[in-house]
Formats: C-alpha cells, sequence, structure tokens
C-alpha cells in the first residue's frame, strides 16, 4: 500500500454560537469576540495601568472570531482515505502550508503503515532549525494522526487496538470549561457562574474545568463559588494560562488545595521550568502544564520533578505517535496524562478518545462544551457522551464515518 | 508615527551552478519518497543513525522580507530566515503578525516583540516558523527605528564596539577531500580568519578531513568543524579529541540539540569549545543552557531567534555566563547580513562573523553589497537604520509572492 495523495485543507468555521470561545473570555484582551491582538497596546502594555505583577498583557493570546482548523486527508492507492487533523486556532493557512509545502513530500508514496518512520522524517525535515514546537509540529501531528486512521482502516482495527490495546471502552472526561470571575465582588457573575457549574453536573459531568489567572482573590471567590454550586464529589479543574509568578501561585494553590481541586495547570508561563518544580514540590496540589510539544521538552520538566500530570494535545504535541511516547516517558517519572484538547473537531475528539483508551496511566480528557460546528455534524454517525464518559468509536481506524463534503464545506 | 502598512514577500532564486542546495548533498534527505533511508556510508556502528537528521533542503535559494511603512512614509526591511518552503513565514505575517501591529508605534520594538511572543505564548509556539516570522518584523522595526531618528542600528543598540567585523568563511561543503583542501586554500588566501568544515557525515571522514586542511592551510587560521547535530556523545568526545589535536576553535553543533544533558557532559569532556546556537531561538532556551555550562560559544540566527531585540538578550545573557557570540547567517540576504553586522558592533562578547561566499542572488539585492577586505574584514553598515539600500530592480527580479 502506497500514499498517493496528502491533502490539506484550512478551516474557518463560523462561531455557531453567540458566546466567544470560552479561553477568548477568559485570556483575550479586549471585550468579548474582538480580535484580542487587534487591541492596542495602549490598552494593557503599560505599567502605569495597575499594579498587576506579572503583567497580564505579556500572557494574552491571539483568538479568531472564527472556529479554525486544519484537516489533512491521506489516500493510499487501495483507496482508503486516512483524516487528520492539525491544531490551527489562528492562521490555519500556515499549517496548511507546512502540510503542502515540507510535509507531503515526504509522504508521498511511502507505506502508510510505516507511521514512527515517517514521523522521525518529517521531524528530521526541519530539526537542526529550530523547529521544536509550533506550526511543524502541529502540522506533522495532523499527518500523523491520518497516517493512524489509515493503519487501522487498513488492517479493520481501532486505533486503540493499534496503540496497545483498550483499557478502557469509555473515557472519563472534564468539562472545560467555565471562564473565572474578573473580580471578587461582582456577584451576579458568582450566580452565573454557579447556574453554569450545576448545569454541567446536570447534564452528566464529573469534573469541571475553571478558566483562572485573574488575581489570588478573583480565583479563590471563583473555586469557592463553584465548589459552593456543585457541591464536594465533583472534580473541580484549574487553569491559570501561565499568568502568575512562583509566589503568587504557590499562595493561590495553598488555596485551592483546601477546596479539594484536582489540579493546577499552567499555574507560570511555560518557559520556567524551575518555576513548575518549585511549585511542585511545595504543593500537595497536582502540577500540570498543556503548552509543551514533544518527548524532548516533556523530558524536562519530567527530570526536574516539575510536572504531576502531563497534557500533551493529539494535534499539537507531535500526534499519537509523539504522544504515546510522552504518554510512556511520563509513566516513568510516575506522571499521569490528562490529554489536552481545548476545541477541535470530531476528528480530535476520536483520536484522543482512542489515545486515553490505550493509556495505562490516564487521568481524565478534556472535553469542550461549546456548540461544536464540527463535531457530530460531520458524522454520520455520531460520537457519544454518556453520563460524563466518551465512548470509543469501535470501527476500523478512528471509527468515525466522515461526511467529507459537511467537514471541509468551510474550507478557505 | 504610526505602523500603516507590513508586507511579507517570499524571494525565490535558482540554485545556479550549484545542482543542489549547498547542504543537500549531505545534511539532506537523498532518498525523496523512500521510507527507508539509506544511512550515509556508515563506517562505524556510531554512524548507523545519521539518517534521523538529515533536513529537508529546497530546489531553490530562498527567503521571506518584511517591509513595513510608516504613516509618514518610513520604511524599513526585515527578513525571516526561510530557506525552504519561505510561503509559510509569508503566511503567518500576513495573517497574524501585520494585523496585530498595524497602527501600533513602530519605536516600541520590545513592547511589540512581547505582543507578538505573547499571540502564540500559551499555545507553545516558542521555536522554529512562529519565532522566525517574528524575527522578521523585529528586524524591520529597527530598520524603521533608526531611519526615524537618523541612527544606524548599533548605536541604538547602546554603541559601536567595532566598526568592522572579523570574518570567518563557511562555504566549505562535504566533497572529495583533495577539493575541500583546494577550496580551504582558496578561503585563506582571501585573507578569511577562519574556515568553517562541513562535517557531520561520519567519524572518520571528519577526523580526516579537519587533519587534512590544516596540514593544507597552516596553523595560523582558525577552524571550525559543524558536525550537523548528528553524533551521541562518546562520537563527540573522540571527534573533539582530534579537534583538539588540530588546533580547532570550536566544534559546532556535536550532537543533537534535544541533548541538553549530553551537551553539559560534553562541554565539561572537551578543551576545544562546543559552539551551538542556530537549532535555538529564545533567551529562555539560551539561559537554560547557560545555565548549566551546556555551551561555550552561542550561535543564534538573527533571522531565527526573535530578530534584533531578542538577539541582543540573548548576548546579554551569553555575557554573563562569560560566553561569546558569533551569529550565525548561513545562505541569507543582504538584510539579515547588515542586521547581524549591527549586533556584532554593538555587543562586548562578539566573537567572529560568518560570511557565506557560495552563489548567492539574495546577497545582491541592496546597492552595495557585503563584501570583504583583503584582510579578512567586513565594514559595519554607518548609514541609518540597517544601514543598507535596496536595488529594487535586483529585488524585484526574485519577489514571486508579495
Amino acid at each position: 500500500m502506497r500514499i498517493t495523495s496528502v491533502e490539506a485543507f484550512a478551516l474557518r468555521v463560523p462561531n455557531p454560537s453567540t458566546e466567544p470561545y470560552w479561553g477568548s473570555q477568559a485570556w483575550a484582551s479586549g471585550a468579548p469576540g474582538v480580535h484580542s491582538s487587534r487591541a492596542p497596546l495602549a490598552s494593557g502594555g503599560r505599567a502605569s495601568d495597575g499594579w498587576d505583577y506579572p503583567p497580564r498583557w505579556r500572557m494574552r493570546a491571539s483568538y479568531s472570531e472564527t472556529f479554525n482548523t486544519v484537516i489533512v486527508c491521506v489516500r493510499t492507492d487501495a483507496g482508503l482515505t486516512g483524516y487528520g487533523e492539525a491544531k490551527a486556532p489562528v492562521a490555519p493557512e500556515a499549517t496548511r502550508e507546512v502540510v503542502r509545502d515540507l510535509l507531503a513530500p515526504v509522504v508521498l508514496g511511502a507505506d502508510p503503515l510505516d507511521i514512527d518512520v515517517l514521523w522521525e522524517r518529517m521531524y528530521g525535515t526541519m530539526r537542526l532549525r529550530s523547529h521544536q514546537s509550533g506550526f511543524l509540529l502541529e502540522a506533522i501531528s495532523g499527518v500523523d494522526l491520518a497516517l493512524w486512521d489509515l493503519a487501522g482502516k487498513s488492517l479493520g482495527v481501532p486505533v486503540c487496538k493499534l496503540l496497545g490495546g483498550a483499557y478502557r471502552e469509555r473515557v472519563p472526561v472534564y468539562a472545560s470549561g467555565l471562564p473565572g470571575l474578573k473580580r471578587a465582588d461582582d456577584e451576579a457573575a458568582r450566580s452565573r457562574l454557579q447556574q453554569s457549574a450545576r448545569a454541567l453536573v446536570g447534564a452528566g459531568f464529573r469534573a469541571i474545568k475553571l478558566a483562572i489567572g485573574f488575581g489570588v482573590d478573583a480565583d479563590t471567590e471563583t473555586v469557592r463559588a463553584a465548589r459552593e454550586a456543585v457541591g464536594p464529589d465533583v472534580l473541580l479543574l484549574t487553569d491559570a494560562a501561565g499568568n502568575y509568578d512562583v509566589a503568587s501561585a504557590g499562595r493561590l494553590g495553598r488555596t485551592l488545595q483546601e477546596f479539594g481541586v484536582g489540579w493546577l495547570e499552567a499555574p507560570v508561563p511555560p518557559e520556567h521550568v524551575a518555576g513548575y518544580a518549585e511549585l511542585a514540590r511545595a504543593l500537595d496540589l497536582p502540577i500540570a502544564c498543556d503548552l509543551l510539544s514533544t518527548r524532548y521538552q516533556v523530558r524536562d520538566f519530567l527530570v526536574r520533578g516539575a510536572l504531576d500530570i502531563v497534557q500533551p494535545d493529539v494535534c499539537r504535541s507531535g500526534g499519537l505517535s509523539e504522544c504515546r511516547r510522552i504518554a510512556h516517558l511520563a509513566d516513568a517519572f510516575g506522571a499521569g496524562v490528562a490529554p489536552h484538547v481545548s476545541i477541535g473537531s470530531a476528528i480530535q475528539f476520536a483520536a484522543t478518545a482512542h489515545y486515553a483508551a490505550a493509556l495505562p496511566n490516564l487521568v481524565v480528557m478534556e472535553y469542550w462544551i461549546g456548540e461544536n460546528p464540527l463535531g457530530n455534524a460531520v458524522l454520520r454517525h455520531p460520537l457519544v457522551l454518556d453520563q460524563g464518559m466518551l465512548v470509543v468509536p469501535g470501527g476500523a481506524g478512528f471509527g468515525l464515518d466522515v461526511d467529507e463534503a459537511a467537514l471541509l464545506r468551510h474550507a478557505v | 508615527m504610526r505602523i500603516a502598512k507590513i508586507e511579507p514577500m517570499v524571494l525565490r532564486a535558482p540554485l545556479g551552478e550549484m545542482d543542489l542546495y549547498w547542504g543537500a548533498g549531505f545534511w539532506g534527505e537523498k532518498a525523496r519518497g523512500k521510507t527507508r533511508v539509506p544511512v550515509v556510508e556508515p563506517q562505524r556502528a556510531a554512524d548507523m543513525t545519521l539518517w534521523r537528521y538529515r533536513a529537508a533542503y529546497s530546489r531553490h535559494i530562498e527567503t521571506t522580507l518584511v517591509r513595513i511603512t510608516t504613516d509618514d512614509g518610513l520604511v524599513g526591511w526585515g527578513e525571516a530566515h526561510a530557506p525552504i518552503a519561505p510561503e509559510i513565514t509569508y503566511t503567518i505575517i500576513e495573517t497574524l503578525l501585520g494585523p496585530m501591529l498595524i497602527g501600533e508605534n513602530p519605536l516600541a520594538t520590545d513592547q511589540l516583540w512581547e505582543k507578538m511572543y505573547a499571540s502564540m505564548r500559551i499555545r507553545g509556539h516558542h521555536t522554529g516558523f512562529m519565532s522566525e516570522a517574528m524575527a522578521g518584523v523585529d528586524i524591520a522595526l529597527w530598520d524603521l527605528a533608526g531611519k526615524a531618528v537618523g541612527l544606524p542600528v548599533h548605536l541604538l543598540m547602546g554603541g559601536e564596539y567595532h566598526d568592522r567585523v572579523r570574518t570567518y568563511q563557511s562555504h566549505l561543503p562535504v566533497l572529495d577531500i583533495d577539493e575541500m583542501v583546494a577550496i580551504a586554500r582558496h578561503h585563506s588566501a582571501q585573507g578569511f580568519h577562519g574556515i568553517k568544515i562541513s562535517g557531520g557525515v561520519g567519524a572518520e571522514t571528519d577526523i580526516r578531513n579537519v587533519e587534512r586542511i590544516r596540514e593544507a592551510v597552516g596553523p595560523q587560521i582558525d577552524l571550525m568543524l559543524d558536525a550537523a547535530g548528528v553524533y551521541d556523545l562518546p562520537t563527540a568526545i573522540r571527534i573533539g579529541r582530534a579537534l583538539e589535536r588540530n588546533q580547532v576553535l570550536w566544534f559546532e553543533d556535536p550532537l543533537p540539540p534535544e541533548d541538553h544533558h549530553g551537551y553539559a557532559q560534553l562541554c565539561r569532556a572537551l578543551d576545544v569549545a562546543v559552539a551551538m546556537g542556530e537549532t535555538e531561538t529564545t533567551r529562555y532556551q539560551f539561559s537554560a543552557r547557560l545555565a548549566r555550562r551546556g555551551v561555550d560559544v552561542v550561535l543564534p540566527d538573527i533571522s531565527r531567534a526573535g530578530g534584533l531585540t531578542e538577539c541582543r538578550k540573548i548576548a546579554m545573557l551569553a555575557d554573563v555566563a562569560n560566553v561569546k557570540l558569533c551569529p550565525h547567517n548561513s545562505v541569507c540576504s543582504a538584510v539579515h547580513q547588515a542586521a547581524s553586522l549591527h549586533l556584532c558592533a554593538a555587543i562586548p562578547n562578539f566573537l567572529m562573523y560568518e560570511f557565506w561566499s557560495g552563489h548567492n542572488p539574495l546577497a545582491h539585492i541592496v546597492t552595495a553589497p557585503f563584501a570583504t577586505t583583503a584582510d579578512g574584514y567586513v565594514a559595519v553598515p554607518t548609514g541609518p537604520g540597517l544601514g543598507i539600500e535596496i536595488d529594487e530592480a535586483a529585488l524585484e527580479a526574485l519577489v514571486v509572492r508579495a
């Protein structure tokens, strides 16, 4: 079997909801729905703006008004198609071009079952040029997922079996997520947060992640309100998106522990390995980080005892091939895996479910609760979420029956 | 003064008299479309994994330039290192970086760098295409800043430690050893202060090539070996010992860039300086290596490692660790060359300037292309900004997307 075509599609899908993406509600600058990076520096780039340290604008990500992603289709001379996805929340055209200009020539003509060999060759293309994260790794992820889907389809088995077997047929997921309170004294916002949290529990979720990073007081109030609303049995998780320094993250972490929070994700900026190590030692609460690509970056944290939970993203960190290696590496250090998803199409959800099913050290998988225009809408048979558990699709490959026309409708 | 327009452009030139991109023959993938890549001349067991480090090379000479125009009509030029697939960095600048900087004050170079970096920071984009695209924009901002105040960039960056820079020649591909010796003799006669030998094709070959070239050029000139990150620690130590015997100045990229621990051990084991940096981008990456003494000479690429803003910080961190800096240039346009020259002029720990003399139309897009003097120096430009004047006709001939 030979690969005969590799196509990448940049998708820009209008947001079907009136609500902007939860991450942009929490961590973008400017008004909700406004392209955050268009906000001029004058609105948040000056020390004179306030007493906040570290300055939050240094962690303000660019968000798009549309839901963007890149879909990769790999086809073979046996008539099979594998679907992959590369994370591309902004500038998906760039990721598409990485696949088209750089990776497709490596993969074309190869046997799609040589997945690991092809991964090394794709990574090798730019290894000596510093490309150890970012657009290249996201693009490799897209091609790698398509190869795994193809491998499963050609052998007639689900991908989780190829990954070593299913530890579980249903994967525990957490609801992702609820934007936290920005001011400790906002009563209306507090009761909206509590209502949303209760609604998620009512819908069957047993774990909820809160977007924090708005100061120790506001964050404490967020967790207090959520805990009050959902009671002691729901797992509450927190993501600070790198907004703190070590001292304030430590102070916050000790408070979160009292509310039984399950982990503190990205407490400090991702470049600060020593800060993660210090927090992991100082706190009982598990420390997690969703910002790392490749086994090498993860290793640098693990050898320093800087992480309790790793959060690789199959569409960003190097695909299933690399995420599997990351999981095994983490296991050797006694760390768990909570696969990162944030927002993605049904392909990412299914690929992540297969990954999660095959992990001995799974903690819980992320599940985006927004209205997903590329979720079941692009499948002929829906993915099933049942009482906070995602059912691993059972067919060959990722087990999806993809409506390709619907999936690619918003290709630009 | 406000930024009015940010225009990326893709430049693409034919390879000319070369039949392959200069590094492709020995550092490149040979078997396009074949899954199992043959090992390149495995002479020892240690050479069996060399194929893992074979890079993709272009069939052209190419790069991405950035032109930024202000509302009062000033124009600044920058370059994003893009030896292959420059459409990718073009797209990042056009789609992501450009829109977020329109309307900003171009003199706010540091703040604008932070703003660009923040846009993808929590998505882990600290390296690669993002960093290269940012470098292109950043260099153009410095060019603008210099033009706005009528000063050369190095004076804005703290002063002129050097008005000309000592150069070494890096165009010595892996060929038949007699050919390599002839090229080395030629470079030596041209007045260069150093010659970098391409390696990483097997320990025995690398050692023999260095020995033969040292014999041919005599003891006066500095020699370096670039192993393109392919060896493991014991092999690198064995090669390093041979380099010490041949008075080699530095051993570049001896190990895969991810092997941080190996680099620290190698630095302790060897007397010859261990150099690396073209695989690294931010001050965070460099500071981690410097803190554990995993590098003796840093070689950041100004059009990859975040531009002048970030490279100046990297130079400062290196200096704190008593480490010298030589910017990686390789095959690049005159815009990148100029930016590198200004950085070298403005830092106290500059060591040597890389000059690559192979066929390179990108170096000729200015009215006065950079050249070395008979005694092996390049003069630092003194005009405002980067101090270069774009030759519009020469540029026009190479632009394939704008």
